[in-house]
């Protein structure tokens, strides 16, 4: 995507009353984020060669939508992401027809596993590194996840 | 006999077996998942089918969508290749029933060596030197179970017989741990392999971990090709194989060679099969015997210049074997580097895509691989992208050749566990022969301190 291109999405998005847009075109993929409070126009944008279907642009627009002083009140805000440490398939439960590890609303404290990503035979573990509530699980059960991909939505 | 090969494999193995069937000019047929659709193999093979997603469950294992396959493309004969559903007992006999060939041994053979009681039990009737310890599993009663033990004199190692390749068993160094070693030890065993029966053998402190390659027809023919040392393992893992075994007393193991193709003649053993043995203070003792082809026969072939994987499909189309024990004389030394896709220094594995892909050559350099630039490995699968293998007039050429062939290979895009092998090759014990199983761990752990 050239920087041309990517200039015109920003004008769009500054004059429109849409906070955020993604588009995603083969592998290339752009996220603009409008930064709360600032004024009209200015957008946070992070823009990354979708390596494997990854999302390395996903976090960092993410960190870049929640850092500068976040409203106060909205949970979202506050949430943190886990990310795939590694290109693997996931499962959400310990072994097939068990219980999830988790689930949405459930609170999770630090060092919890809250999936485990299998590659090669192995089985990883992934812990929450915050203690807090699952407000969202963005993979499916069996699924490929790349590495850095956001797995959990967790709110603090 | 057959014209029509259905490989049942993936990756290199696939590959290899493809092209000992084009030598032979058969046909083949390959089977693959969703995730191999790119594959070389698929690409050249005359007939290609999907039989299912990636999980190897749905279909490397999948038994009934690779007899259907077989079915649909006229296939006359089915080859396992090595892990999957080549020791599989019960797929072998379906494909017989169905009135193809299955390439390796008969269904019976693969039951009794996948019961490692009943494995050792023919091994002894054929005068193959085992681990010392009672004949059959452990009994029940606790006190016949401390006899056993006593008898052989600790340490002792409690194995589970439906296990094998490192799985189900337990280290005891005296009698007040035996009985609980033996209630988990059965416990595991009976969810693992469905088959609580236990045996115990006396545990070798010290041993390298040797092999017989074998070679058998139907008429009553039974070669032993060398030995092969694959002492170089982590967790049970072989990393780095290598034939002759060094440093080992060539009569010896001409008669231990001896001893193992006369077990073949005894059992009515047919295919290409290896004898696993530790061998420890010069004497050899039996472990297990694996049914089928092995990741490491390269280093055989290099060494006698018997195409292993040709001779098996030749036996499976009821040929003789065109030479005999006289005409197989060993030369030289190889080695075999398994590359794969891993950290080099944590082993976490590292499926993914590879960008770059640039493979050493030369005089008596061999590369096994599937694998070319822009292909992903797949996280379902093990972690094997290669092998390198080299030969040399002598084992320090061999290694010579090793050292300068890692020094040119690169592969970019994931991690490799090749400075691993770079480093291994400069290690002096290793470089001086015959280190014994643990060494590697200890390597590691010390490399790590």
């Amino acid at each position: 995507m050239d920087l041309e291109r990517i200039k015109a999405l920003i004008e769009l998005l500054a004059q429109s009353p849409l906070a955020e847009l993604e588009l995603i075109e083969g592998d290339d993929k752009v996220r603009l984020v409008k930064t709360p409070g600032s004024r009209e126009g200015s957008a946070g944008v992070a823009t990354a060669p979708m390596m494997p279907a990854g999302s390395q642009a996903d976090a960092q627009a993410e960190a870049q939508a929640e850092s500068p002083a976040p409203a106060p009140g909205h949970a979202e805000s506050e949430a943190h992401v886990i990310e795939a440490p590694m290109f693997g398939i996931v499962h959400l439960t310990p072994a097939p027809g068990e219980a999830p590890f988790v689930r949405v609303g459930d609170t999770v404290t630090q060092g919890q596993v809250l999936c485990t990503i299998e590659a090669m035979k192995m089985f990883n573990s992934i812990e929450s590194e915050f203690t807090g509530t699952v407000l969202a699980i963005l993979v499916n059960a069996g699924g490929e996840v790349e590495s850095g991909q956001p797995l959990f939505r967790i709110g603090r | 006999m057959f014209s029509k090969v259905l490989i049942a494999n993936r990756g290199e193995i696939a590959l290899r077996i493809q092209r000992a069937c084009r030598e032979l000019g058969l046909k083949t047929v390959a089977v693959y998942s969703e995730a191999d659709a790119d594959a070389r193999h698929v690409r050249l093979a005359d007939q290609a089918l999907c039989i299912g997603p990636a999980a190897p469950g749905q279909s490397y294992l999948n038994g009934a969508a690779i007899l259907f396959a077989a079915h649909v493309s006229g296939a006359e004969a089915v080859h396992p290749g090595y892990g999957f559903l080549s020791e599989n007992a019960d797929f072998a006999e379906q494909v017989e029933a169905a009135g193809m060939t299955f390439i390796g041994p008969e269904p019976r053979s693969i039951r009794t060596m996948g019961d490692k009681v009943a494995a050792k039990r023919a091994m002894r009737a054929a005068g193959v030197p085992c681990v010392p310890g009672p004949e059959g599993g452990l009994p029940e009663d606790p006190q016949g179970i401390l006899k056993a033990a006593a008898e052989i004199g600790y340490p002792v190692i409690v194995k589970a017989a439906g296990g094998g390749g490192g799985r189900g068993m337990r280290v005891v160094p005296d009698a007040g741990q035996l009985l609980d070693a033996v209630a988990v030890t059965r416990e595991e065993a009976r969810r693992a392999f469905g088959k609580p029966e236990l045996y115990v053998e006396k545990f070798l402190e010290h041993p390298r971990h040797v092999e017989i390659q074998v070679l058998c027809d139907t008429h009553g023919n039974a070669l032993w090709l060398g030995s092969r040392d694959c002492s170089m393992q982590r967790r049970h893992q072989k990393v780095l194989e290598e034939s002759p075994a060094p440093g080992i007393d060539a009569d010896l193991v001409r008669q231990v060679g001896e001893r193992c193709v006369e077990a073949c003649r005894q059992n009515g053993y047919r295919g290409v099969g290896t004898f696993e043995f530790l061998y420890e203070n010069g004497e050899f003792y039996f472990i297990e015997m694996n049914t089928r082809l092995q990741v490491e026969h390269p280093v055989t072939e290099m060494t006698s210049g018997i195409d292993v994987v040709r001779e098996q499909i030749r036996v499976a189309q009821g040929h003789a074997l065109s030479m005999s024990q006289a005409d197989v004389v060993t030369q030289g030394h190889a080695l075999e580097c398994r590359i794969n896709a891993e950290d080099p220094s944590t082993f976490m594995p590292c499926p993914g895509r590879v960008s770059h892909w640039e493979l050493p050559g030369g005089n008596g350099v061999r590369v096994d691989s599937h694998m070319s630039a822009g292909l992903t490995v797949p996280p379902y699968y093990d972690s094997l992208i290669a092998k390198v293998v080299t030969h040399g007039a002598s084992r320090a050429e061999a290694l010579a050749r090793m050292r300068i062939a890692l020094s040119e290979m690169r592969i970019e895009g994931i991690r490799t566990n090749v400075p691993l092998h770079r480093a291994v090759l400069d290690d002096n014990d290793f470089c001086a022969g015959g280190v014994d199983i643990h060494h590697l761990e200890r390597w590691l752990a010390r490399r790590t301190n």
